[in-house]
């Protein structure tokens, strides 16, 4: 069993990869500016990965770069002193979907690990065998594994096993689609893919119309989750546990990160599966940030239409994001809250964060910059003081119930 | 220098046809092994359908290009044995898999790898090239100035020339799964007839399903009558036409075009005759002229 899993999280930003990190992450992965898939996250500069880097130390974590583009010929001018860069600036590993990466990284960086995307669609020992040659040092599996073919394959890899356990799926094998590329000239696999898997389409058979006006064909898969899988991974030695999701908010991370961390910590206590009633509660506290509906993906065996989204893609989180902590005095029991969605007078809510776990309270009053009474808070971002009688840190977050 | 033309087949008879067409590479399949072809054969109709194809001085290309679990991994290597015995000329894969075992057999130079989009630009190709691969097939998406730049830094390099391309391979049944949402009894498994329309436009996308996923292919049919001696010209020797959804005419007519315009002939007014004969048809030349974003 491997108590020492690590949980991997995303990072579309700084502030989201510290999110990470203070709510349990082990490592954060992100991408810089160049080679990276996911362009419309916001990704680093060489100064924000080493911000990222120095953070991730001081907590005993680390930082993966995502260098998973599919690269075109003119894409791979100024790799070598990229890949130099992030080896000098601490980063652990790269995240690779192209074979002259793989070599070039082991020419030029080679403390760094090489760790091969999920784009190359790994799923057997052979394939693996083919890429450890080439210097790959960890293997993340592609989505299309059940969790007897996970186990099997982290059982009898020679190269560490990394398995999603949360997120967005692509519908098709990653990394071999280009709907996006006929459908609005964006390539999906240097990070522009417009998720026209996800459109509306209609179905024709022998050109009459089979498909349903009210209910059209769609290639739109409900997110992973893989709560129930978890205790399986750790068992068969899988080494890290992914969650997707680089264009997630910080309140998501924050939620998902926590509750995968409080659901591995609680395995490892136990040295066993817990019971369905602990594994719904985890289900419960993800389903507070998780706005798409959640399947098992491929682990309980290949997906039905019950995994799949056909109407409205949304599924709505339960509990809303209201606020961050900035500051609080001890001696008032008064929050400084940066704003992030309406509440007033007389809402519950509760606080979470990396020492605090869904504690309640109820609004009393909201006092302004101003030091004026208010009875909603309903601006963006803006300050306000709330009494809160126990204690609150800076940076954790407050919901409603 | 004759440049090689390499088609499937949907029937025995038209071997015969596509050679007289001017086909130098057949390519054949089983159902275990391979997915995206037109037809498939057990092992008594490959023995015969190989040995035939060398008979008449046809090339074979097998298709082993599914993505597979562990479990699958000694029925795919008794099957390369099998192939091997045959004499088979190229392997065509997509999983490194076929690679770790295909060294075993001894069989690596015989290898072309087409994992349908990885192979985007000459550093990739050449560091499978080093491995001992014969060749690779070149992303499909790339324009015909990409191409030639590949062409020109690798060797053995492939392209697709003419139909349908591949945009998508899922291992989910995707078509079965939306009738079972809808409630509706079609048989969709190995049809040739199954289109999707996205909501907002009108071109028709072929969708295939089966036992092993869905494909779905471009709304255009690629045809590349007037970038062909280009591409030739720029060490690109072998040349794919994609028998999927085509009637088995258009394909004659396609490979033998080609000849003409390898002979001389001009590429113009065979372009132009082709797109007259089957104006029908959504010809394109696909993504020759077409560059695709990195960004949003």
């Amino acid at each position: 069993m491997n108590k020492k899993i690590e949980l991997l999280a995303p990072a579309g930003d700084l502030e989201r990869a510290k999110t990470a990190i203070r709510f349990g992450a082990d490592a954060v992965y992100l991408g810089g500016k160049r080679f990276s898939l996911r362009s419309r996250a916001s990704n680093f500069e060489i100064e924000d990965i080493a911000e990222a880097c120095a953070f991730a130390k001081a907590y005993g974590a680390h930082v993966h770069v995502t260098v998973n583009m599919i690269p075109h010929e003119e894409d791979l001018e100024g790799i070598e002193e990229y890949l130099k860069t992030l080896e000098k600036i601490g980063v652990t590993a790269i995240i690779v979907a192209s074979v002259a990466i793989i070599e070039i990284a082991k020419k030029v960086a080679p403390k760094l690990e090489v760790h091969l995307s999920t784009q190359m669609s790994t799923t057997n020992l052979a394939a693996i065998e083919f890429y450890k040659n080439l210097g790959v040092d960890r293997v993340v599996l592609a989505r299309e594994c059940n969790i007897e073919q996970v186990k099997y394959l982290a059982q009898n890899s020679p190269l560490s096993i990394e398995a999603f356990i949360h997120g967005g799926m692509c519908v098709n094998y990653s990394g071999r689609c280009t709907l996006s590329n006929q459908m609005t000239f964006r390539d999906a696999n240097r990070g522009g893919c417009a998720q026209s898997c996800r459109w509306k389409y209609h179905l024709y058979k022998d050109g009459k119309e089979i498909s349903h006006e009210d209910c059209l064909f769609s290639m739109s898969s409900k997110d992973l989750m893989a709560v129930d899988y978890v205790y399986d991974m750790i068992a068969s030695n899988v080494a890290s546990l992914k969650i997707e999701g680089r264009m997630k908010t910080n309140y998501y991370i924050a939620t998902v990160v926590k509750t995968y961390r409080m659901l591995i910590d609680e395995i490892a206590k136990e040295g066993a599966n817990l019971s369905p009633e602990r594994l719904a509660y985890y289900r419960k506290e993800i389903a507070k940030a998780e706005n798409r509906p959640c399947a098992d993906g491929f682990y309980g065996g290949l997906p039905t239409h019950k995994t799949h989204l056909y109407g409205v893609n949304g599924a709505g989180v339960t509990h809303d994001f209201v606020g961050v902590v900035l500051a609080y005095d001890e001696t008032k029991k008064l929050a400084r809250i940066q704003s992030r969605n309406v509440f007033k007078i007389d809402d519950e809510l509760e606080v979470f964060g990396p020492h605090i776990n869904n504690v309640p309270f109820k609004v009393e009053r909201i006092i302004d910059q101003d030091g004026i009474d208010i009875n909603i808070s309903n601006r963006p971002m803006a300050e306000v003081f709330v009494p809160i009688d126990f204690k609150v840190e800076p940076l954790d977050m407050i919901r409603r119930r | 220098m004759m440049k090689n033309i390499i088609c499937a087949i949907k029937e025995e008879k038209e071997i015969k046809l596509l050679q007289e067409a001017g086909c130098n590479i057949i390519m054949l399949a089983d159902d275990a092994h391979a997915t995206r072809f037109p037809a498939y054969f057990n092992r008594e109709q490959l023995t015969r359908l190989i040995k035939s194809c060398h008979e008449a001085g046809l090339q074979v290309m097998i298709g082993v290009n599914r993505i597979y679990q562990d479990e699958e991994i000694a029925s795919l290597q008794a099957y390369l044995q099998f192939l091997k015995d045959l004499a088979v000329d190229f392997y065509y894969y997509n999983d490194p898999a076929v690679y770790t075992l295909a060294k075993d057999l001894d069989i690596i130079e015989r290898l072309v790898y087409n994992p349908d989009t990885l192979c985007a630009n000459s550093y990739d190709i050449n560091v499978w090239l080093n491995k001992g691969i014969f060749g690779c097939v070149i992303a499909k998406e790339l324009t015909l100035e990409q191409l030639e730049e590949i062409g020109s830094k690798t060797r053995n390099s492939m392209v697709m020339l003419h139909g349908y391309l591949n945009m998508s391979y899922s291992k989910r049944l995707l078509l079965r799964d939306y009738l079972e949402e809808i409630n509706e009894d079609v048989e969709v498994n190995n049809c040739f007839d199954l289109r999707l329309k996205e909501a907002t436009r009108n071109d028709y996308m072929p969708v295939y399903q089966d036992e092993q996923g869905t494909c779905i292919y471009t709304p255009y049919i690629q045809e590349s009558f007037e970038e062909y001696l280009a591409l030739g010209s720029k060490n690109i020797d072998y040349f794919i036409v994609e028998r999927m959804f085509l009637p088995f005419e258009m394909v004659y007519d396609a490979i033998a075009n080609y000849r003409l315009i390898e002979k001389g002939e001009d590429a113009k007014l065979i372009k132009k005759a082709y797109e007259d004969k089957y104006h029908d048809y959504p010809l394109s030349t696909g993504y020759m002229y077409q560059k695709t974003s990195m960004v949003k």
